[in-house]
């Protein structure tokens, strides 16, 4: 049974409101996620796409407008709710990875549940289990700064399947990436959407939308979608994928 | 419970993480906290010092002057002053200052009395015949002698005379008896080559504190060539010499305090870019604020704490066994009069707790407060930089 778990109501987003340096990131967006759904938000560079995820990942609140979380309108809650929702809700792959320097990449992936009464040892077996299935077990005491940019972004996305969550964001998962590694991450991809994971990924690369596993493709330009009724591409049931 | 040894090890690790900055931190931080507790070490110890020496001091003591200067006096003043209504006992004292040139020190000798105030023998006994000797701690480590060995002094007609040691002085106060070489009457009169019907002071006691300033006044009467001292003066002239001391002292610890306030406020108006990122990253994947603020607060505190008892354990080095020789130009008057003086470790527990509520505290503030502002904004934007 489908239910809808994103859903944006007329959102905006203005940095530096009433300065020179005004900027509309986004204007007047709507539009609704189904569970289980993967979603692509296609457009240019500078058209919105990491404002649009933040918003739904609950980084940054909108300037206008209501965001619905699993049915609960986030836009004005306390930030407090919002680390909650945050941690229980989303997995978030950063376009520039986001991992901290320095520190290794077990405890890079273990970091989202340091602050949970969770036993590090359990933690720790957890993280060992999602690196080993994302093929970079190997690395777990590397320094991510020594890492390359495919490796970095498979620790970025073992970061953020650790607290286990029904949403994933990526964004533009595959601007570091060559061919090989983009075809490895749109498999770990499909294989999270096979385990019923929601997925939204802000790309304009078509290696990634072209993929058959993407169900919608929402276009943005200039931070407006430009398909104003979102193409929905049934789910390829019987597709025969290439390996 | 888990939860918080997870931020308190993941704090340590960030510390570690980065180590140049953090050592650097924490040798400035200790450097300062090493002259604010050596300068509170310092001064409470020199008065806790002097006030034993002023307990120790009689209530009124009386010397000739003749041309300006501190001259010996009459023994025969004695019963001019008997019989003063209000006075009590009166006893002459003999003593003399002696430069060393071989230890570059000045020493106090001083005819026995039989209940000489304050003082405590260590070991042995009071000289009781002539040639025999006691000694205060700083000489005899001056002099690398102790019970049953002599120490040589060179008497007013160059002759080089040796005295038993038959005692080794302590007290409650190093700066009583830390100088002082005790001799028998005789034996001072012939060192110093004073003739027998004089003495160097009178001690008088009051029987009644308050009429000391009367007595006072009435020996200056019946001997205009005297002078007598009051115990209040000496409290008075101490009062002075510790004020300016204490001057010395607040500048420099204003100095310290400024410095720490500028480090402070340097921490306080910015995080390194790599820091904000951090806090950044931690909010985007479900640290809360009162988690940051955690994190932070451990930094601080053991990077404080380190600092702090780091600076501690080295002024009490520093003032206790190095003889604070990092403030040598304040107190080369002091060490002038008290050769290879040693203060006595007299921490006063409040005082430790003043700098600790001065730096750890102001520290811990300056760490947290813009992590604080950092971990309020919005993860999306923090990020970005
Ligand atoms: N914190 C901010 N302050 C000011 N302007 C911002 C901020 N964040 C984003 N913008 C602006 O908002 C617009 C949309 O940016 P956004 O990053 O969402 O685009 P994007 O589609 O993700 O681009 P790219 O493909 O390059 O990642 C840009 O013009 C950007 O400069
Ligand atoms: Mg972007």
């Amino acid at each position: 049974m489908m239910s809808i778990v994103i859903k944006t109501e007329n959102v905006t987003k203005v940095f530096n409101p009433n300065l020179p340096n005004e900027v509309k990131a986004v204007t007047d967006i709507s539009i609704e996620i189904e569970n289980g759904e993967v979603v692509v938000l296609k457009g240019p560079s500078g058209s919105g796409k990491t404002t649009l995820l933040s918003l739904i990942g609950c980084m940054s609140r909108p300037t206008e407008g209501s965001i619905i979380v699993n049915g609960k309108d986030v836009a004005r809650l306390p930030e407090r709710f919002l680390t909650k929702i945050r941690q229980k809700t989303f997995g978030f792959v950063f376009q520039m990875f986001n991992l901290i320097k320095g520190v290794n990449v077990i405890e890079n992936v273990m970091l989202p549940l340091y602050p949970t009464d969770a036993k590090l040892f359990v933690i720790k077996k957890r993280a060992e289990a999602i690196l080993d299935k994302l093929d970079i077990l190997k690395k777990r005491d590397f320094k991510t700064q020594s890492l390359s940019a495919g490796e970095q972004q498979r620790v970025a996305i073992a970061r953020a399947l650790i607290n286990e969550p029904e949403i994933i964001l990526a964004d533009e998962p595959t601007a570091h990436l060559d061919t090989k590694l983009s075809e490895d991450l749109i498999k770990i991809l499909r294989g999270l959407n096979e385990d019923r994971k929601t997925i939204i990924i802000a790309t304009h690369d078509p290696f990634v939308y072209e993929k058959a596993f993407v169900h919608r493709i929402i276009e943005m330009r200039d931070g407006v979608i430009k398909n104003p009724t979102p193409q929905i591409i049934p789910y390829p049931e019987n597709e025969v994928w290439d390996k | 419970m888990e939860k918080h040894k997870k931020i308190l090890e993941y704090a340590i690790s960030s510390i570690l993480r980065r180590k140049y900055k953090n050592l650097a931190i924490i040798i400035v931080f200790s450097f300062m906290i090493t002259i604010l507790a050596s300068i509170l070490f310092l001064t409470h110890s020199l008065k806790m010092e002097s006030l034993n020496l002023l307990l120790g001091s009689p209530q009124l003591i009386v010397q000739r002057v003749s041309g300006g200067r501190h001259d010996l006096i009459p023994i025969n003043y004695i019963k001019r002053i008997q019989g003063i209504y209000g006075a009590g006992k009166i006893t002459p004292r003999y003593w003399g200052y002696y430069y060393d040139s071989a230890t570059d020190g000045n020493y106090t000798l001083m005819g026995v009395d039989k209940d000489m105030q304050g003082l405590r023998l260590l070991n042995g006994e009071m000289p009781s015949k002539n040639g025999e000797c006691a000694i205060g701690k700083g000489v005899s480590s001056a002099r690398f002698t102790g019970i049953g060995e002599k120490v040589y002094l060179i008497d007013s007609k160059e002759k080089v005379l040796a005295f038993n040691v038959v005692g080794v002085f302590t007290s409650i106060s190093n700066i009583l008896t830390n100088d002082l070489i005790l001799l028998t009457k005789e034996d001072i009169l012939g060192f110093f080559g004073m003739p027998s019907d004089k003495a160097t002071d009178i001690v008088v006691e009051v029987y009644n504190e308050f009429e000391t300033p009367f007595v006072a006044s009435k020996i200056k009467e019946i001997l205009p060539d005297t002078r007598p001292i009051m115990k209040s003066e000496i409290i008075r002239t101490y009062d002075a010499l510790f004020s300016w001391r204490s001057g010395i002292a607040l500048i420099m610890f204003l100095g310290a305090l400024i410095s720490f306030l500028i480090l402070a406020w340097d921490k306080a108006t910015g995080l390194s870019a790599d820091e904000k990122q951090d806090i950044g990253i931690l909010k985007a994947i479900g640290w809360e604020t009162s988690d940051i603020l955690e994190l932070k607060f451990w930094e601080g505190l053991a990077i404080s704490l380190t600092s702090f008892l780091t600076g501690l354990i080295l002024a009490y080095v520093h003032v206790f066994f190095l003889g604070a020789w990092l403030f040598a130009p304040v107190l080369k008057g002091w060490s002038v009069i008290f050769p290879s003086f040693r203060f006595f470790p007299y921490i006063n527990l409040y005082q430790v707790f003043a700098v600790l509520f001065l730096t750890v505290i102001p520290y811990v503030a300056s760490t947290i407060i813009p992590s604080w502002k950092t971990a309020i904004t919005d993860p999306d934007t923090v990020m970005r930089g």
